[in-house]
């Protein structure tokens, strides 16, 4: 008996052990200096804010960081969070996988390479994530809406064919769209081969489309980054440029092997995000934007992100009152009367000459009244 | 009422519309609700109500015709209810595309605008795309002055107040600028009660388009003149594509250049005459 409860005890003990980097996550790691990233802001339950963060080594591999070292600042201000979930706690994840497929990915059997890796991202995936598949050339096909279906999901990745020209932002504006409605983390990760030559969309708008409860967009660029301005290259400074800003991060490679690497890692990498929930301080809309800092406290990575809580019309913090209102109605009204005011005062002015008139009239009677006297002294000589 | 005093009015009485709305706007409470779709609806239909009212008034307070205003009213009302919280909620996610800030503010209230005018088109002598024009100008520079409000006050409860009045301002006196600027046609009454007033014929001047009444009956003619020796309705306008005709429908009689006519083709600074109270015809080709 003394034996097997001596048996058990180490087994906690071991089993704690090795629980350990995950129970109390440390922020030392042994590829390097830790980065953080912002990759989403989920503000649709405005004034409760969801920042989604991701630590991850120069390798671009998660790496734990203890939660106390997590530190939110918004306009400067320090955050107190209602809750901070770590790797693996925030909750399902919904993926929109982008796929190229125009006429250039039949070459050199990249389609094969994207359509092996998209499968292992699916592979990686837990029972509660959903993922879909867009294909874009010219035009957008949503080719499996989300699902949790993993079988139905790598059937509808083998069934990709190639065609046409590249229209790769009228995709990502589509598959922001589709994602809109799902709550919870969300990402899109797009996979190109070549130059964006037929969009209508630009990264701009693509960037504007991103609602309020938010999404991140990692691009991977397949192919020959030497090849930029031919169709077979890529513009890897928009990519990366549109990762940046989107909260994703931009990979490249030429290999089909380290293709499926980046898809794994990507995988790995959003399920290991942190999600700092709080309520802000500024509970008003007022359209001004809000700068979000994150700082890791023993250490000197920190990322920032800005995000607007809407408000067109301004909220303010009292209601409007009553005298200020009637004081305004009143000018205004003022202003209102004051043509008509005006008209008057210019009729009594043009009126003016008449009364001249009169006073000279008047004259006359005096002048009338002066002559009497001759009059009168007609009269007296009479 | 001259062309500049009819772009006053319109300023003023859209102030007096964002006043209101401003004060409006606040009756529910703040924060009434945490749903922004909900508020924008809401808070821009009670905005939209009370700019589109007044600025559908303006026409029959400017021809002191309160039947005119109040029948105005009762249309624009509505009208401005629904386009302002169809024009808020467009106006919000378009600040929202643009990251906010002053840029979106310009474009949010100028969807807003663009919605306003575009419902005082349909109820008031303006064509609609002039009031979407005048409207969209109105709520862009609105937008700005909003923004400029909001910074320039340290009390956030004027910067409020002053940006809503402006706005309102604002998109009175662009619908009532772009309809006096671009008008191709309009009646100028020179002598009588309402010496001065100027009504805009474009909307009357088209083959096949609406045909406007003059006549003395406020609710009964397009063109109401306070004048007891005026029909009530008096004489017909009516497009002809190239050219506007004048129809006689009074016992009274009609003058154009001291003849009395049945039926006249009206050519620009031509005197028309009806009771005692003399008109005379603009036309800008």
């Amino acid at each position: 008996m003394r034996t097997s409860i001596g048996w058990l005890r180490r087994s906690l003990w071991i089993g704690t052990l090795a629980l350990m980097p995950w129970s109390f996550p440390l922020l030392q790691d042994t590829t390097g200096e830790a980065h953080v990233q912002i990759t989403q802001i989920d503000r649709s339950r405005f004034p409760l804010i969801r920042v989604y963060l991701s630590a991850t080594d120069d390798a671009g591999e998660p790496v734990p960081v203890a939660q106390e070292e997590l530190q939110l600042y918004e306009n400067g201000q320090p955050i107190q969070a209602e809750s901070v979930s770590g790797a693996g706690e925030i909750g399902p994840l919904t993926t929109m996988l982008a796929i190229d497929i125009s006429g250039s990915m039949a070459v050199a059997g990249k389609l094969q390479a994207a359509q092996a890796a998209a499968k292992a991202y699916i592979d990686q995936m837990q029972p509660s994530d959903q993922a879909g598949l867009i294909a874009f050339d010219v035009q957008t096909d949503y080719v499996q809406p989300l699902t949790s279906d993993r079988q139905a999901l790598s059937e509808a990745v083998d069934g990709l064919k190639t065609r046409g020209d590249t229209a790769m932002f009228d995709a990502l504006v589509e598959g922001t769209r589709l994602l809109e409605s799902v709550p919870g983390r969300k990402a899109i990760i797009v996979l190109t081969d070549g130059m964006d030559n037929s969009s209508t969309a630009t990264l701009e708008a693509t960037i504007a489309q991103i609602g309020e409860s938010g999404l991140s967009i990692s691009a991977i660029g397949l192919g020959d980054s030497s090849k930029i301005g031919t169709f077979a290259g890529l513009n890897e400074a928009r990519l990366e440029s549109l990762a940046g800003q989107a909260g994703g991060v931009y990979s490249r490679t030429a290999d089909a092997a380290e293709l499926r690497q980046i898809y794994e890692r990507l995988g790995r990498v959003l399920h290991s995000e942190y999600v700092i929930s709080y309520t802000t301080a500024m509970t008003l809309r007022d359209g001004v934007n809000r700068t979000l800092d994150v700082r890791l406290a023993s250490s000197a990575a920190s990322a920032s992100r800005a995000y607007n809580p809407g408000g067109v019309v301004p909220e303010v913090a009292q209601p409007a009152s009553w005298p200020l209102f009637g004081l305004a109605l009143a000018g205004l009204a003022a202003l209102l009367l004051l043509p008509g005011l005006f008209r008057l005062g210019v009729g009594a002015a043009r009126n003016l000459p008449v009364r001249t008139r009169r006073t000279t009239s008047r004259g006359k009677v005096r002048l009338n009244d002066e002559a009497r006297p001759a009059d009168h002294g007609r009269i007296r000589l009479h | 009422m001259s062309r500049r005093m009819r772009t006053y009015y319109y300023t003023v009485i859209g102030a007096i519309g964002g006043l209101l709305a401003w004060r409006v706007s606040d009756l529910l409470g703040l924060s009434f609700t945490s749903s922004l779709v909900v508020s924008e609806l809401v808070v821009g239909g009670l905005i939209g109500l009370c700019i589109g009212l007044l600025i559908g008034a303006t026409e029959g307070i400017v021809s002191r015709s309160p039947q005119r205003a109040a029948r105005s009213a009762i249309v624009a009302g509505p009208l401005g209810l629904a386009a302002g919280a169809v024009g808020l909620l467009l106006g919000e996610a378009a600040f929202q595309l643009l990251g906010g800030e002053a840029i979106g503010r310009v474009l949010g209230w100028a969807v807003f605008g663009l919605l306003i005018g575009l419902a005082e088109g349909a109820t008031g002598r303006t064509q609609m795309w002039k009031g979407a024009l005048g409207g969209l100008l109105g709520g862009a520079v609105g937008g700005a002055l909003i923004e400029v409000a909001r910074r320039g006050y340290a009390d956030p409860v004027m910067g409020k107040a002053a940006g809503l009045v402006l706005l309102g301002a604002s998109v009175g006196a662009f619908i009532a600028l772009i309809t006096v600027l671009l008008s191709r046609a309009w009646l100028e009454v020179t002598s009588g009660k309402l010496k001065g007033a100027e009504f805009m014929l474009d909307k009357f001047i088209h083959a096949g388009g609406p045909s406007a009444i003059i006549g003395s009956d406020a609710l009964k003619a397009d063109i109401a003149l306070p004048d007891p020796d005026i029909s009530p309705q008096h004489a017909l306008l009516s497009g002809a594509g190239t050219h506007v005709n004048l129809k006689d429908l009074s016992l009274g009689g009609t003058y154009v250049n001291n003849r009395r006519v049945e039926v006249a083709a009206l050519a620009d600074r031509q005197r028309i005459r009806l009771g005692n109270t003399e008109l005379v015809y603009h036309e800008r080709r």
